[in-house]
């Protein structure tokens, strides 16, 4: 019983770093329709700054607030100057954030070096707790209440606020959301950065239990596209439910068929594809 | 008079006639990956290198030594299309390169062909054995090699049964292979193997049950040993169950980044940072004047590599374009270094005493390894896995 209790403590856990990486890219995908490939060097540098931070102040609350700023502002400065360029032209838009992903895997390679790095966890959560016959990193069931806190600040935003409104009428139709006079240019800024922070922040968060290392951006990418698919581009239900999904799905996988690690995330991914193209909760 | 014009020619014929080797420097071509993630440990290897000869005053035999550097990025591809750069446009004598197991499986058939003397530091077993050729000497341990030492040395601590737990990648595999034997199959509990960059590995480390076996033995490296480490702490494994890693697990060029539960993790190996001979002070001491931080294995077996290359080229006095004497000299350098005496087996697989490896804490506060015991001249083992 403690045994099936632990491993979904483990996919509920893990699953919650990928709703932090998947929400913004779910996000950025409904709004803007760009496919932001450059995700995963936000959640590198959330990592690496956050780490940087964290050795310098000692408090893990400044790095994980401090790092997500310093890449939402980056986001921000991304979107403005240059993504916005682009806007509409899908195959250039793929092409300049895949570009981008690739400049800052090897400036965090030039900056950092490659030496894989350990984040060490806040001194609150930093013991082991018993649950019954077991031993838990309290850190991680901190990390399960933390995703829920999130969704439930990103839920009260999208349906509660003004600037949800605005957001959830540009996903529907940017056109009639321009003539109804929402600066939709403005809340494209405004989302691609908030995206970018809750990319980093998942960096961070995600650091203690991860690790921050080269390749990280490009190991975490392809598991936020899997949640995505999983759950429907734009739906921020979808990105928590797919990452709950496959971080339970990873997680029972490697304890049941070890062998077919990869395959018991894939699998469903396919399978969504061929019965629901967009998702458990995504939109045409 | 008359013999001035005899004196003259035969004076001209002579300076004519003197052999080219003389003046001409001898040209190696250093390739390791210089970008990407495993630059953290190559590019201190192609230092250690530089090192080496720069130690000769890069005068070997009489002539001058250039050393001829290239990036492979980690890429077979792009370190082939190199490897060709160097021996077809530079017209390299030989070659000094590589610890990357994918770049040297594409390297070997093309160097073979062009029979280009290559001394590597690739720990691939099939280098010795599918791939082997006279041209190619390995001078990394195989799979098969580090993991039998590593499970002769676990043993050796009194361990019976272990846990074991490897990547899902052929030296994962052959790691396995090789504790099976030394501890019989029965006593390997639970063998498991994540891919390479798993993120979590609780789904794994959960399956162990501290009460059924001594030890767990770890063959996984780079980015997945500081997180298994921390994991198995975290999840209340490192006070009842102690990690014994093999191979480079704990090296010396990582252990700044490693988390504190590193300390009394072991390990066993070729290099141990702290041996105190002569020769790995002066070593040591010249590595640091070069780099930031400690020299590991590989940095080692780059040294250690040259300095072989070094004796090889002294013992044909300099005349390596006789590409046969220089690998019938290669074959039978034996040479004492910062680890003690190192050779060439006879498929040109490296011969080296491997040291027990502790994980503390030094006085300064900083990680090191503590050197245990020695494992003498440990060879691929070929007759237990042809």
């Amino acid at each position: 019983m403690m045994f099936w209790i632990l491993q979904t403590l483990n996919g509920v856990s893990f699953g919650m770093l990928l709703f932090l990486l998947a929400s913004g890219l779910s996000l950025i995908y409904g709004l803007m329709r760009i496919l932001n490939l450059a995700h995963g060097s936000f959640y590198l540098l959330g990592g690496y700054i956050g780490l940087a931070l964290l050795k310098s102040t000692g408090s893990f609350v400044a790095a994980a607030l401090g790092a997500s700023l310093a890449v939402a502002l980056l986001g921000v400065v991304v979107e403005r100057t240059l993504l916005r360029r682009l806007h509409l032209r899908e195959m250039p838009q793929v092409l300049f954030t895949f570009g981008l992903l690739l400049v800052i895997s090897d400036f965090s390679i030039l900056q950092w070096g490659g030496a894989p790095e350990t984040v060490p966890k806040p001194e609150l959560f930093s013991r082991s707790v018993q649950l019954g016959s077991f031993v838990y990193p309290s850190y991680r069931l901190f990390i399960i209440g933390f995703g829920f806190a999130v969704a439930a600040v990103l839920w009260w935003l999208q349906e509660r606020t003004r600037i949800g409104a605005m957001v959830r009428a540009g996903v529907d139709n940017e056109e009639i959301a321009r003539a109804l006079g929402i600066n939709v240019s403005l809340l494209f800024t405004i989302v691609f950065g908030f995206g970018a922070f809750l990319a980093a922040l998942g960096g961070i968060m995600g650091g203690p239990i991860v690790g921050v290392y080269p390749g990280a951006d490009f190991e975490v990418l392809l598991l936020g596209f899997v949640v995505v698919i999983i759950g429907g581009l734009g739906s921020l239900r979808g990105a928590l439910i797919g990452g709950l999904a496959v971080g339970l799905l990873d997680n029972f996988g490697k304890v049941f068929f070890p062998e077919f690690a990869l395959f018991t995330i894939f699998a469903p991914m396919v399978l969504i594809l061929a019965l629901r193209p967009t998702g458990l909760f995504g939109r045409a | 008079m008359k013999r001035l014009p005899v004196i003259a020619s035969v004076l001209a014929a002579a300076a004519l006639g003197w052999p080219a080797q003389a003046a001409d420097p001898i040209k190696i071509g250093v390739m390791f990956p210089l970008t990407g993630p495993i630059a953290v440990q190559a590019a201190p290897e192609r230092d250690a290198i530089k090192q080496a000869f720069e130690e000769e005053n890069s005068t070997v035999a009489g002539r001058k030594i250039v050393l001829l550097f290239e990036d492979s990025a980690g890429r077979p591809d792009t370190g082939l299309t190199k490897v060709k750069a160097l021996v077809e446009r530079d017209k390299v004598d030989l070659l000094v390169a590589e610890l990357v197991g994918s770049v040297g499986a594409a390297m070997a058939p093309y160097v073979t062909a062009q029979k280009v003397p290559w001394v590597n530091t690739v720990g691939i077993s099939s280098l010795t054995r599918a791939q082997k050729s006279p041209y190619i000497f390995r001078f990394a341990p195989s799979a098969y090699q580090y993991g039998l030492a590593a499970a002769e040395s676990a043993k050796k601590l009194g361990w019976k049964k272990v846990y074991f737990i490897g990547w899902n990648a052929p030296a994962g595999h052959e790691s396995f292979e090789a504790a099976q034997k030394v501890f019989g199959a029965d006593n390997v509990l639970e063998p498991m193997f994540p891919n390479v960059g798993t993120a979590d590995f609780a789904p794994y480390l959960t399956r162990i049950d501290a009460s059924k076996a001594d030890g767990v033995l770890i063959a996984m490296w780079g980015a997945d040993a500081p997180r298994v480490i921390a994991q198995f702490a975290e999840l209340g494994l490192s006070a009842k169950l102690p990690m014994f890693g093999i191979a480079s697990f704990t090296s010396e060029e990582l252990l700044g980044s490693m988390p504190p539960e590193s300390v009394g993790v072991l390990s066993s190996y070729t290099y141990c940072g702290t041996l105190d001979t002569p020769e790995n002070k002066a070593f040591v001491a010249g590595y640091k004047q070069r780099n930031n931080g400690l020299p590991g294995s590989y940095q080692y077996m780059g040294y250690q590599a040259a300095k072989m290359v070094i004796q090889a080229i002294k013992d044909v006095k300099g005349n390596v374009e006789d590409r046969d004497a220089f690998i019938a000299a290669l074959e039978k350098v034996q040479i004492k270094g910062p680890m003690g005496v190192t050779k060439f087996d006879k498929n040109h697989g490296i011969v080296a005493d491997f040291y027990l490896l502790k994980v503390e804490k030094g006085t300064d506060g900083q990680l090191r390894n503590r050197c245990g015991d020695k494992l003498s001249q440990v060879e691929d083992p070929y007759n237990l896995f042809p």
